[in-house]
């Protein structure tokens, strides 16, 4: 399926362009991929592009890339991914230097969240998150999901929360 | 863009889906993958598989699943992207057991042809590993020529063997090109018509082959031929055009035929041969053309009079009776 557009209150999440790629490979790059398995090299991260955006015909499901729409400044992607190696599907987001403390990962994740329950369906999301990074653990919890002790996991030191669905 | 689906006298391509990936991967993981860096890890090959298609959502272009008689067999792929210098087009088939049947080379002509046709890019490359003699005889079928001053892909010894889009006229509504023998069948069905007899048909099917063979050859021996014109949108063929010197022809003879006959009368056929008479001019450098018309057929009259020629009774007729019309380059134009 082709990628959707949503809009929150302050942002649109909309699907990737070519034009993109530069600002997700210096994020990828960067020291704040460190929870991502990152810095990333150039290679990987178009390997991480284009798994963002295949998934959309794939799987009928991926990742979108975030704007402000006052100034339509990129900050950031949320996704919900599979691949090959995620036991269930997952909620994930990046943030872009300079974005954060204002809640735009919980606003466009939540929206995400929201889609993947409503329109597509989805019966449960899970989001894997690296110990240290306790950012995305505050998001996680924001955003109503609960630590699951007992699901599988990508990598065993992941820790595991689980999303609500919306009606829950 | 959405992927399409091709197909040819064998094959069909298709888009990938989820379910293609265990093949994809399996040949990847193994030393068949050896000119291609491999074997590979199937993370690699899951960055492969991904790249494959998201190219069509980020540059209009990507991969193809090749299936024979509804069983998969490889794939063909034209990609671009930040990793290479410029879009590639690749192949591979999943199996050695379907190698030596002209699989990969049908495929990847196909694949050619749309790249270069509808899809509109001027050049495209091939990465070959100067040991693969079997991938390199292919690329040279499909009209590669080696490039040694193109930029390879960094980190990877590599041989580039370079295609060129064919010659492609546009007007506002049109797209001419040469023709080729997958134009025979759109031949055939107006050359079998009886709307043919003011062109010399109706001919059989064979004789039409022969012809349009002949049509072909001419391009490669004079530089110059008769157009397939499409409709924009589609690569159908609906007509030929041109300027074109047959052997038993003394001089240039600019043609015509229109092939539906929804399509007349809408100023099409002029459409095609100003540009098609315009660009044999400014590229043969000859001074002058005839038309040989048959003396009943009132639109091909009004026609070359519309494109500037002139009535030329002093012109040795070729077909008795016809009534002759001479152009001129930077002649009267309409």
């Amino acid at each position: 399926m082709t990628a959707p557009t949503l809009t929150t209150d302050r942002l649109t999440l909309r699907p990737h362009r070519m034009d993109d790629f530069p600002v997700y490979a210096d994020f990828l790059g960067s020291d704040r991929a460190r929870y991502m398995d990152g810095p990333l090299d150039r290679t990987a991260a178009w390997g991480w592009f284009c798994d963002a955006v295949a998934h959309w015909p794939l799987f009928g499901f991926g990742e979108l890339m975030v704007t402000r729409r006052d100034t339509g400044a990129v900050v950031g992607a949320v996704g919900l991914t599979k691949g090959i190696d995620f036991p269930e599907v997952e909620l994930g987001w990046m943030l872009y230097a300079g974005h954060e403390g204002q809640g735009f990962a919980t606003e466009a994740a939540g929206a995400l969240r929201d889609w993947g329950f409503g329109a597509r369906g989805l019966a449960t999301l899970v989001s894997y998150i690296d110990p240290p990074n306790a950012l995305s653990i505050a998001v996680a919890r924001r955003l109503g999901a609960v630590e699951d002790t007992g699901a599988d996991r990508p990598t065993a030191t992941d820790l595991v929360f689980r999303h609500p669905g919306v009606a829950a | 863009m959405t992927p399409p689906t091709l197909t040819t006298a064998r094959l069909t391509l298709r888009p990938a889906t989820m379910a293609d990936f265990g093949a994809y991967a399996a040949f990847l993981t193994t030393p068949r993958s050896r000119f291609m860096g491999g074997p590979h890890d199937v993370k690699t090959a899951w960055d492969w598989f991904c790249n494959d298609t998201a190219q069509w959502t980020l540059l209009d272009m990507g991969a193809l699943i090749i299936e024979r008689q509804g069983r998969v067999i490889g794939q063909v792929a034209v990609c671009g992207g930040p990793i290479f210098p410029e879009p590639e087009l690749g192949w591979f088939l999943y199996d050695s057991a379907d190698e030596g049947q002209g699989f990969a080379f049908e495929a990847a002509a196909a694949m050619r042809d749309w790249v270069l046709g509808p899809r509109g890019l001027a050049t495209v490359v091939a990465y070959i590993d100067p040991m693969n003699a079997a991938s390199i005889r292919l690329a040279e079928r499909l009209g590669g020529q080696r490039d040694e001053r193109a930029a390879t892909p960094d980190g990877i010894a590599t041989g580039v063997w370079r295609l060129h889009a064919g010659l492609r006229l546009e007007t506002k509504r049109l797209v001419l090109r040469k023709p080729h023998m997958g134009d025979l069948s759109e031949c055939v069905a107006f050359w079998s018509s009886p709307r043919s007899h003011m062109m010399g048909g109706p001919w059989t099917a064979e004789v039409t082959a022969t012809n349009l063979q002949e049509v072909i050859d001419l391009w490669d021996l004079r530089g110059f031929g008769l157009f397939v014109v499409t409709l924009k949108g589609s690569d159908k063929a609906v007509g030929l055009m041109g300027a074109w010197q047959p052997a038993d022809y003394p001089e240039p003879e600019i043609g015509w035929s229109l092939w539906d006959i929804s399509l007349e009368g809408k100023g099409l056929a002029f459409e095609a041969v100003a540009v098609a008479r315009d660009w044999f001019f400014a590229t043969s450098g000859q001074i002058t053309a005839v038309s040989y018309t048959h003396p009943d057929n009132m639109r091909s009259h009004r026609l070359c009079e519309r494109l500037g020629a002139v009535y030329d009774p002093d012109t040795v007729q070729i077909d008795p009776p016809e009534r002759i019309y001479r152009h001129s380059a930077g002649g009267a134009r309409a």
